[in-house]
C-alpha cells in the first residue's frame, strides 16, 4: 500500500461540495477509481451566490460557462446588496470602489472629499455596484484602458442544476444513492471501509466527507466541532423559490429583518429566497409566513471542525465547517478544500505533514471568512433579539484588531489566507457605517481643490459606463 | 490627546537610512506644514560599503521620481539579476538565486513540480529563469514592456555605493527643503508626563525639539535603545555571525558580474559586489569561530585585485528591536534590527520601514492603535526574512569546520522546520502572502541548498509526458535565445549609465 496517490476515493454526500470534490479529483487523478455515495440528506437544494474566483475553478474543470448557466439556471452577479442594517442600503460590488490615486487607496480620498463637501455614497464609485443597482450587466473588458476592465463577476446558480453540470464533467465516476450504516476501522484506527445501510462494503484509500453532519469526520472519527453560535446566532434555514422578476438585478440581495436575514438570489425562471433565523425565537410556521409559502427547512450550524483532515479522511464543504451565507461565497470553501487537497494529495499511507499544513490553511481561511460574517452582526444597530444577543459576545481577536485599525485611519489589515481583500473589507466596513476617524495623510498630496472634481469625474464615468450596459435580462438571453 | 498634525520631524543620523527617510518625507510631506531636519556628523562613519539591493528598490526610486540613469551614474551602480551562492551546500558547489520566477505554471501545477519529474534530462532549474541564464553569461538588458516577450519577465535591482546613494538622496532632500545640521547628539530629554522624546541637545549646545523623531543612528540606537530603553531580541543562537570586515578592491576576476556573489567560508561567508569603479568585498563571520586577523587574511586572499582602502571592521548582533516604534520615536535601519546582508535585505528593510511610516504617518496624538500595527507588520516581515536566511545555514551538508557543524545541527524556528520538511517530501510550499521572498525564491534556495524533494507532485503524472518534455525544451530554448540576444552587462552600462569619472584601472 504505497502508491503515490490514492487509487480509490469514496466521497460521501452527493451535494454541491461532494460533486465539486468529485469533479476536481476526477480531473486530477485520472487513474483513480472514484465513487460518490449520494446520501438523501445532502441532496442539493436552493441556490448558490458565488465569488468571481469560482469561475477559475470551472475553467480548470473544463466547464463551459454558457452551458453551465443554462443547466443551472444561472444569472450574473456583480455583488451583494445589504439592506436593513442602516437607514440606507449598500452594495459590495465585484470591482473595487474608485481608483487608487497618488498611491493611496480610494476610500481615503472619499473620506477626505466627504470632509470637504458633498459626495455620493461610497458604493456610487464602484462600477459593479452602480451597474448592479441599475439592473445592468456586461462582461469585463480586456482592454486595461476601458473602465469595464475593472469589472469582475460571479454567478448565481441553482444547486441541483450545478450538481448536474458537475456530474457531467466528472466523467466516469461511479455514483448512486446510499446511506451510511457503519464504518470499518483498520487496526491503526483509520477508515478501512464504509458499510452502507444495504450492507455493501465500500473500501477505499481516501474518504472524502461532504455530509452536512460530518458523518465520517465527526460522528465516526470524533473530531471536535468549534461552535460559533455566540457570534452567529441563527441556527435554521428555510428556502423557497418565488416568481422571477422581468429584469432582476445582477446582485444577491440580503435584508436584515427582526428574525434574522433574508437572501434573494435571482435564477432563470425564479428567485431562490433563503431565511436564516433562530429556531428558539422563530418557529418554522413563522418562517413560512415570512417567506410567503411552503419552504424547505434545514439546520444551520455555524462553526468548524478543529481539523478538516484526519488520517485518510478529509472533510470538505459543510462537513469541514459552515458559515451562514451572508457573504455570498457559496462553494468557495468546498473549492478551496478540494484544491488544497489536490495540492497536498497524500499516498494512501497518509502524510502527517501535509495533513497539518492542510488543517492550518483551511482553518485560517474559514476563520477569516467567519470574521466577515461576524462583522455584519457586530456592527448592526438592530435591537431585535438575535441581533442584540450576537452583539454581546466580544468579537474574535483578529476582527477586533482589523476594525480598530480601520476605524483609526482606514487601514485594512490582512492576514494570511484571506478570501476578502482590501477593497472588499473597505466596502463592508464603510457600507455598515464604520468610518475611519481620519484618512491617510498621503491622500492630502492631491490638492484639496481637485478632490471634489476628481470624484465627480469618476462618478460620471461610472454612470455612463453602467448606463451603456445592456439590461441583465438581455445579457442572459444572449450570452457572449 | 492632540490630533494636531506633525509640524516637525527630526531624523537623527545620516547614512543610507537617514537620507532615504529624509528624501521620502521631503517628497511626500507638505514642506510648508512639516519641517524635516536631519542631524548627522561627518565624524561618525557610516557602514556604507558596496550595497546590493532587491527589485522593490525600483518602486522606491520611482516614488521619489528619480531618473534611473542619473541615479546609476551618481552611485556608480551596476545591475543585479540575483545572487550566486558558492560553497553553501558543500565546498565547490554553486547556485543562483535569481530574481523573477521559474518557468510557467501549468494549470494548478507549479512549474518546479514539472521540473522535478524531468530534472534528469531537463537541465538545471536555472535554465528556466531568464535572470539566472543572463547572469551566468554576464549579460543584461532592461525588461521589454511587451508582455508577449520573454524579456518582459526580467526582474532586476542594483549594486551601488551606499555612501554615494546617501549623498545623492541628500541633494534630493535638501533641494526639497530638508535642513541638515552637522553635529553630534549630546543628550536626549524626555517629557516628564509621558516619557515621549521632547528634544535632543547637540554637542554645540543647541536644543532641537520635534514632534516625531526618527532614529537612524545605526547599531548605537541612541533614541530607541539608549533613551527609550527598547528591548532587543537576540537571534545569535540561529545566526551566530557577529563581525564583518569590509574592503574594496580594484575591479578584476569575473569583472562586472550582473549578480552578487556570496561565498561560504570556514566561519561565515564572503560577499563580492561589483560597482562600476571598484568591487566591494566583505567577510561576515562568527568571532567565536575565527579571529579578526584570520578573517581579514581569508578576505584579502580572495580579492579580485589590489585593495583600495584599509579594512573596515564591524560588530553586530543578529536580532530585532521588540518594538521599532515607541512613543514618538521610530527606528529605521540598523537601529531597528540587524540581519546579515546574505539576501541583500538591509536597504529593503529601510525602505519597508519608510513605506509603513508613510502609510501610518501619525499626528501629535500618536494613536497606539497605529503604532501597534506598525510594530506588528515590522516584526512579521523581519521574522520571515530571518527564517529565509537561517535556511541557508541549516540546509547544508558542510561538516568541514566546527562552525558549519554548529549551524547545520542547530534547532531552528518551527515555522521554518515545517517549510523545509514539507518541501523535502513532495516539493510543497505555502509561503505566507506577506513574505518578502515568494515561492520562486524559496524554491531557488531550497533546491540550491540541496533540499531536493523525495518525490514530485503526483499530479504531474496526469499530464501528457511527451508534451511536457517538449514544452520544457522549448521554454529553455526561448530563454537561452533571449539571453544570448542581450548585450554584455559591461557594454550595457557603458552605454546606459557610465559614471562620468569612470576610470577603471586594468585589473
Amino acid at each position: 500500500m504505497s502508491a503515490p496517490v490514492p487509487r480509490t476515493v469514496v466521497i460521501l454526500g452527493g451535494g454541491v461540495a461532494g460533486w465539486m470534490a468529485a469533479a476536481a479529483l476526477a480531473r486530477a487523478l485520472p487513474a483513480a477509481v472514484l465513487r460518490v455515495v449520494e446520501t438523501a440528506a445532502d441532496a442539493p437544494r436552493g441556490a448558490l451566490s458565488t465569488l468571481p474566483a469560482l469561475r477559475a475553478f470551472h475553467a480548470r474543470l473544463g466547464l463551459d460557462e454558457a452551458a453551465l448557466m443554462r443547466t443551472a439556471r444561472g444569472t450574473f452577479k456583480l455583488g451583494t446588496r445589504f439592506s436593513g442594517w442602516m437607514a440606507t442600503d449598500h452594495v459590495e460590488g465585484f470591482s473595487d470602489a474608485g481608483a487608487n490615486l497618488e498611491g493611496v487607496a480610494f476610500h481615503h480620498h472619499w473620506l477626505r472629499a466627504r470632509a470637504l463637501g458633498p459626495t455620493e455614497p461610497f458604493d456610487a464609485y464602484s462600477l459593479a455596484a452602480t451597474a448592479g443597482r441599475l439592473g445592468r450587466f456586461a462582461y469585463p473588458s480586456e482592454d486595461p484602458r476601458s473602465v469595464l476592465s475593472t469589472l469582475s463577476y460571479g454567478l448565481h446558480l441553482d444547486a441541483a442544476g450545478y450538481v448536474t453540470a458537475l456530474r457531467a464533467s466528472a466523467g466516469t465516476v461511479r455514483r448512486g444513492p446510499g446511506e451510511l450504516g457503519d464504518i470499518e476501522r483498520s487496526p491503526d484506527g483509520r477508515i478501512a471501509a464504509l458499510i452502507l445501510a444495504d450492507g455493501e462494503r465500500v473500501a477505499a484509500d481516501l474518504f472524502v466527507d461532504t455530509t452536512a453532519e460530518g458523518r465520517l469526520i465527526g460522528a465516526a472519527l470524533g473530531v471536535a466541532w468549534t461552535d460559533w453560535s455566540a457570534w452567529l446566532p441563527c441556527d435554521r434555514l428555510a428556502v423557497r423559490e418565488v416568481a422571477p422578476r422581468a429584469n432582476p438585478p445582477a446582485l444577491t440581495e440580503i435584508e436584515a429583518i427582526p428574525e434574522g436575514w433574508l437572501r434573494r438570489t435571482p435564477l432563470r425562471g425564479g428567485d431562490a429566497v433563503m431565511l436564516a433565523y433562530d429556531a428558539a425565537l422563530t418557529s418554522d410556521d413563522q418562517a413560512r409566513e415570512i417567506l410567503g409559502g411552503e419552504a424547505a427547512m434545514r439546520p444551520l450550524r455555524n462553526g468548524r471542525r478543529e481539523r478538516a483532515w484526519l488520517g485518510n479522511c478529509v472533510a470538505i464543504g459543510p462537513a469541514a465547517g459552515e458559515i451562514e451565507a451572508l457573504n455570498g461565497v457559496d462553494g468557495h470553501l468546498a473549492q478551496s478544500g478540494v484544491s488544497k487537497l489536490i495540492a497536498l494529495l497524500p499516498g494512501p499511507d497518509g502524510a502527517p505533514l501535509a495533513e497539518a499544513e492542510y488543517n492550518r490553511l483551511i482553518g485560517e481561511e474559514q476563520d477569516r471568512i467567519r470574521d466577515m460574517a461576524v462583522l455584519r452582526y457586530a456592527v448592526g444597530t438592530r435591537v431585535d433579539p438575535p441581533w442584540a444577543r450576537a452583539r454581546q459576545a466580544p468579537v474574535p481577536e483578529k476582527l477586533a484588531y482589523k476594525r480598530a485599525q480601520f476605524e483609526s485611519r482606514g487601514r485594512v489589515v490582512l492576514y494570511d489566507e484571506e478570501t476578502f481583500m482590501d477593497g472588499a473589507w473597505a466596502e463592508a466596513f464603510i457600507g455598515h457605517g464604520i468610518l475611519p476617524r481620519r484618512h491617510d495623510r498621503l491622500a492630502d498630496r492631491l490638492p484639496a481643490a481637485r478632490v471634489g472634481e476628481t470624484l465627480a469625474r469618476l462618478r460620471r464615468l461610472i454612470v455612463q459606463a453602467a448606463q451603456a450596459m445592456p439590461p441583465h435580462a438581455d445579457a442572459l438571453k444572449d450570452p457572449a | 490627546m492632540s490630533d494636531a498634525p506633525i509640524r516637525k520631524v527630526l531624523i537623527l543620523g545620516g547614512g543610507t537610512a537617514g537620507w532615504m527617510t529624509a528624501a521620502a518625507l521631503a517628497k511626500v510631506l507638505n514642506a510648508e506644514r512639516t519641517e524635516v531636519v536631519l542631524v548627522e556628523s561627518e565624524q561618525i562613519g557610516t557602514i556604507g560599503v558596496g550595497e546590493a539591493t532587491i527589485p522593490p528598490i525600483l518602486t522606491f526610486n520611482a516614488m521619489l521620481g528619480i531618473d534611473e540613469r542619473a541615479f546609476m551614474r551618481a552611485t556608480k551602480a551596476t545591475f543585479k539579476l540575483g545572487i550566486e551562492f558558492r560553497g553553501w551546500t558543500r565546498p565547490g558547489d554553486r547556485y543562483i538565486h535569481p530574481f523573477g520566477t521559474f518557468g510557467l505554471d501549468i494549470e494548478a501545477i507549479k512549474f518546479h513540480q514539472v521540473w522535478l519529474k524531468f530534472r534528469d534530462h531537463a537541465g538545471p532549474i536555472e535554465d528556466f529563469n531568464l535572470a539566472a541564464v543572463a547572469a551566468r553569461q554576464g549579460r543584461f538588458a532592461l525588461p521589454d514592456p511587451d508582455p508577449a516577450k520573454v524579456l518582459s519577465s526580467l526582474k532586476y535591482a542594483f549594486h551601488f555605493d551606499a555612501s554615494l546613494y546617501a549623498r545623492f538622496l541628500r541633494t534630493y532632500a535638501e533641494a526639497r527643503g530638508v535642513t541638515r545640521i552637522e553635529d553630534k547628539v549630546g543628550d536626549v530629554t524626555l517629557r516628564r508626563e509621558d516619557g515621549f522624546i521632547q528634544s535632543v541637545t547637540l554637542e554645540d549646545g543647541r536644543v532641537i525639539e520635534a514632534d516625531l523623531f526618527i532614529d537612524c543612528t545605526g547599531f548605537r540606537a541612541l533614541l530607541i535603545g539608549g533613551a527609550l530603553g527598547g528591548a532587543y531580541h537576540d537571534w545569535s543562537h540561529w545566526l551566530p555571525n557577529d563581525r564583518a570586515v569590509a574592503i574594496p578592491c580594484d575591479t578584476g576576476g569575473d569583472g562586472l558580474t550582473p549578480y552578487t556573489r556570496a561565498t561560504a567560508d570556514t566561519a561565515g561567508w564572503r560577499w563580492r559586489i561589483p560597482l562600476q569603479h571598484r568591487t566591494g568585498n566583505g567577510y561576515v563571520y562568527s568571532s567565536a569561530h575565527i579571529g579578526d586577523d584570520d578573517a581579514l587574511a581569508a578576505l584579502v586572499a580572495g580579492l579580485d585585485g589590489p585593495p583600495r582602502a584599509e579594512p573596515n571592521f564591524l560588530r553586530f548582533q543578529a536580532g530585532r528591536r521588540d518594538q521599532a516604534w515607541i512613543k514618538n520615536c521610530v527606528a529605521i535601519g540598523l537601529s531597528s534590527g540587524f540581519l546579515e546582508p546574505l539576501e541583500s535585505t538591509s536597504i529593503h528593510l529601510i525602505q519597508a520601514g519608510i513605506t509603513k511610516l508613510l502609510a501610518l504617518f501619525p499626528d501629535c496624538g500618536f494613536d497606539p492603535v497605529e503604532i501597534a500595527e506598525y510594530n506588528r507588520l515590522t516584526a512579521q516581515q523581519i521574522d520571515q526574512v530571518r527564517d529565509f536566511i537561517i535556511l541557508h545555514y541549516k540546509a547544508t551538508e558542510r561538516a568541514d569546520t566546527p562552525y558549519w557543524d554548529q549551524v547545520r545541527t542547530m534547532a531552528i524556528p518551527d515555522s521554518l522546520r515545517r517549510k523545509i520538511e514539507l518541501f523535502a517530501g513532495r516539493g510543497r510550499l505555502f509561503p505566507s502572502d506577506f513574505d518578502l521572498f515568494g515561492e520562486s525564491s524559496w524554491v531557488a534556495v531550497l533546491l540550491g541548498q540541496g533540499i531536493v524533494p523525495r518525490k514530485h507532485d503526483a499530479l504531474v503524472d496526469a499530464l501528457p509526458e511527451v508534451a511536457l518534455v517538449q514544452r520544457l525544451t522549448r521554454l529553455s530554448a526561448v530563454i537561452a535565445e533571449a539571453a544570448r540576444a542581450m548585450p554584455t552587462h559591461e557594454a550595457f552600462i557603458a552605454r546606459y549609465c557610465a559614471a562620468s569619472d569612470l576610470a577603471r584601472a586594468p585589473a
